[in-house]
């Protein structure tokens, strides 16, 4: 398993849509994606009810832990997409 | 069935104007019986099917609604499905749903409807205010999933009958929008204002729809004949055979009126005498361009940019630019005003901080929200001289109440032409830039605004709630809000002649602007420029057509003087009474 804490750049935090464009990432892989953020533990970063009760709110830490065959990706992708401006993009 | 004593009178604010007379069907959400019966163990593969079956047909749904949406509506509007669609294919959902039919052998209801439950709990903890408010979208898939289980109709919104009056507490865009087409006559809503997405929606469907009723859905039975009243933001449950009559006859009235107004469309908007009035078109949506066309708008006065800001996230200066883009092009080379943003605090919560307000009507919005929050200002003023470039539009700057404000206002949009300038964008350098008349300060001070804008727009909503004290989504005092109240009137009247002393030109698009009975008045006033909901634009212009300038403004003289509200409504039905005895008779019982 590997881990990699990000911190999240977008103003208005991981709010639904954000939250659903991570949760459709991560289902691309085979590996198991958890999140956590300071005393959650363990959310399933393929679920957008998971993602979205996170709560992640701009400047917030994140803790993305990936396991399985393509963990390496799975961490890169979802890593990049928690650290992304989604605001900007419309 | 027309028993007095079951006659209750519901007060509430008109969100889009109207009348209907109809049946009214009571929309409780969660109404789905849940069975709770377990299953056998040989039942357990085929229970689970069934669900994911379930979840499969109601994701169907969702995205038919989405694609209906994003044509008809926009593609802003539709993507507040998106979060719907990703929660019906949540792998935890859907594992917990599973886990509780293969352990427990629950039913399908009951096992989707305990991990609803443990979802929602969960949701109300969330600290964050936007987030938690999702909690209406996870509802309202609960309910869909819930009741296709239960072998019902997705919706009960779609086998209703017609002259349908829906009652419900509050309604969510994707239940607003299925009602189109259908049967719906009118829409009576408990909760919500006049901003909110139901009513925006309504407003673009020609729906009347009275908001903020409180209780008005648990005053009423599905199937009691009711009749919505758009106009005066009153609903009559159970009404007298009087009362219906009364509104039936100025249902037939306002129909045949209709088609002879239609037949007088391309007449010009002008009075006996000749002075032009123009008419412009309030809008909330770049599709209801064509409506404010139709019904021959010369222009949109007001373009409200509430509906942009509603969304899960500010919009960016792009998306903005592009609705303003539409809209600019599909109305050249006839003027756009376009309001800059006006939501109260509490309507930005979810990407602002805000703080709660014990006097929100007094407190941090519209105008004050965008001199303290530059960034988003300028984003919007960006946008906006981007999009004037295509055409002829106007800046209109919401709820100013000192000079202090729009001289910030002018400096902040000096800097977004800079900034536009340093990127080598083409923009509209000379955008004319105007201020809403709502606040009494600025009415009073108005000589001293007028030589510092270009142009002048009397807000009369706000402006007779200001100058009254009076909130009128507060049902309790609701009765003292009236735009004919004399110091109204008066206010009104300084504004329309220091635009004509300093050489502005004032409009009015305020709901008094499509009141037919204020029209004599206004002109009188010497308004030559009235801004209204497009619906409205064939009644009023025949009002224009037979006025006179001159009687009008003995009409105008006349009710400045008198003492009270009421006083100056009873004198303008008199005369329109005795000028057009076979005109438009007001609804108007106060």
């Amino acid at each position: 398993m590997i881990e990699k804490t990000v911190v999240i750049a977008n103003p208005l935090g991981i709010h639904a849509r954000p939250a659903a464009l991570i949760v459709q990432r991560a289902a691309q892989f085979a590996a198991e994606i958890t999140l956590s953020k300071g005393d959650v533990h363990n959310i399933n970063g393929k679920s957008i009810m998971g993602v979205m009760m996170l709560a992640a709110e701009n400047g917030a830490e994140v803790t993305i832990a990936a396991e399985g065959a393509d963990e390496e990706e799975a961490l890169e992708a979802v890593a990049e997409l928690m650290q992304s401006n989604f605001e900007d993009k419309v | 069935m027309s028993d007095q004593s079951t006659y209750c009178r519901v007060a509430g604010i008109s969100a889009a104007p109207g009348v209907s007379i109809g049946r009214a069907y009571v929309y409780r959400k969660g109404g789905a019986v849940i069975s709770r019966r377990r299953i056998g163990a040989a039942q357990v593969d085929a229970e689970v099917e069934r669900f994911l079956n379930t979840l499969h047909a109601a994701g169907d749904d969702i995205r038919r609604i989405r694609r209906m949406v994003a044509v008809e509506q926009g593609e802003e509007l539709a993507q507040i499905f998106d979060a719907q669609l990703a929660m019906l294919e949540d792998v935890q959902i859907k594992e917990q749903t599973q886990q509780w039919i293969r352990e427990k052998h629950y039913s399908a209801e009951h096992a989707f409807a305990v991990t609803l439950q443990q979802m929602k709990k969960m949701f109300r903890q969330i600290e964050n205010d936007y987030l938690r408010s999702r909690l209406s979208d996870v509802v309202d898939i609960e309910n869909q999933v819930l009741v296709r289980l239960a072998g019902g109709d997705a919706h009960g919104l779609q086998s209703m009958r017609s002259n349908t009056i829906v009652f419900a507490h509050d309604l969510l865009p994707s239940e607003m929008v299925q009602m189109e087409r259908r049967q719906v006559k009118g829409v009576v809503l408990d909760a919500g204002g006049t901003t909110s997405h139901a009513a925006i929606i309504a407003r673009s469907l020609g729906l009347p729809i009275v908001v903020g009723t409180g209780d008005g859905s648990r005053r009423v039975d599905s199937g009691m004949e009711v009749v919505v009243d758009g106009n005066q933001g009153v609903v009559h449950i159970e009404p007298s055979e009087d009362v219906v009559r009364a509104y039936r006859s100025q249902l037939r009235r306002q129909q045949r009126r209709r088609r002879d107004l239609d037949a007088r469309r391309g007449l010009p908007s002008q009075t006996l005498d000749g002075c032009p009035i123009a008419l412009l078109a309030n809008i909330d949506l770049p599709t209801e361009v064509q409506v404010a066309i139709d019904n021959g708008a010369r222009g949109v006065g007001m373009y409200r940019t509430e509906f942009l800001y509603l969304n899960h996230r500010l919009p960016s200066e792009e998306e903005q630019y592009r609705t303003y883009a539409k809209i600019v092009e599909a109305m050249a080379p006839a003027p756009v005003t376009i309001r800059t943003l006006d939501l109260g605090g509490d309507k930005l919560s979810h990407v602002l901080d805000v703080k709660t307000e014990s006097n929100p009507f007094l407190g941090w919005r519209g105008l004050r929200i965008c001199l303290d929050e530059p960034e988003l200002f300028k984003a919007q003023l960006r946008a906006l001289l981007r999009a004037g470039h295509l055409g002829e539009l106007n800046i209109l700057l919401p709820m100013i109440c000192c000079i202090q404000e729009l001289t910030h206002a002018r400096q902040l949009l000096e800097e977004a032409k800079d900034e536009l300038r340093a990127r080598g964008q083409a923009f509209c350098a000379d955008c004319k830039l105007g201020i809403m008349v709502e606040v009494p300060s600025v009415a009073l001070m108005v000589e001293r605004f007028a030589p510092l804008c270009d142009f002048l727009s009397l807000g009369t909503n706000d402006l007779t709630q200001y100058a009254l004290a009076v909130d009128r989504g507060n049902s309790r005092v609701a009765q003292l809000y009236d735009p004919f109240h004399p110091a109204v009137l008066q206010l009104i009247k300084l504004v329309a002649d220091a635009g004509a002393r300093c050489d502005r030109p004032v409009s009015i698009c305020g709901e008094m602007a499509g009141d037919p009975l204020a029209t004599v008045l206004l002109i009188g006033m010497g308004l030559d420029c009235l801004s209204l909901s497009p619906g409205l634009i064939p009644e009023v212009k025949e009002i224009i057509r037979s006025t006179h300038c001159d009687q009008a403004r003995q009409v105008a003289e006349q009710c400045l003087r008198m003492q009270t509200g009421r006083e100056v409504r009873a004198y303008l039905k008199e005369v329109a009474g005795a000028s057009r005895p076979n005109g438009l008779r007001q609804g108007d019982n106060r």
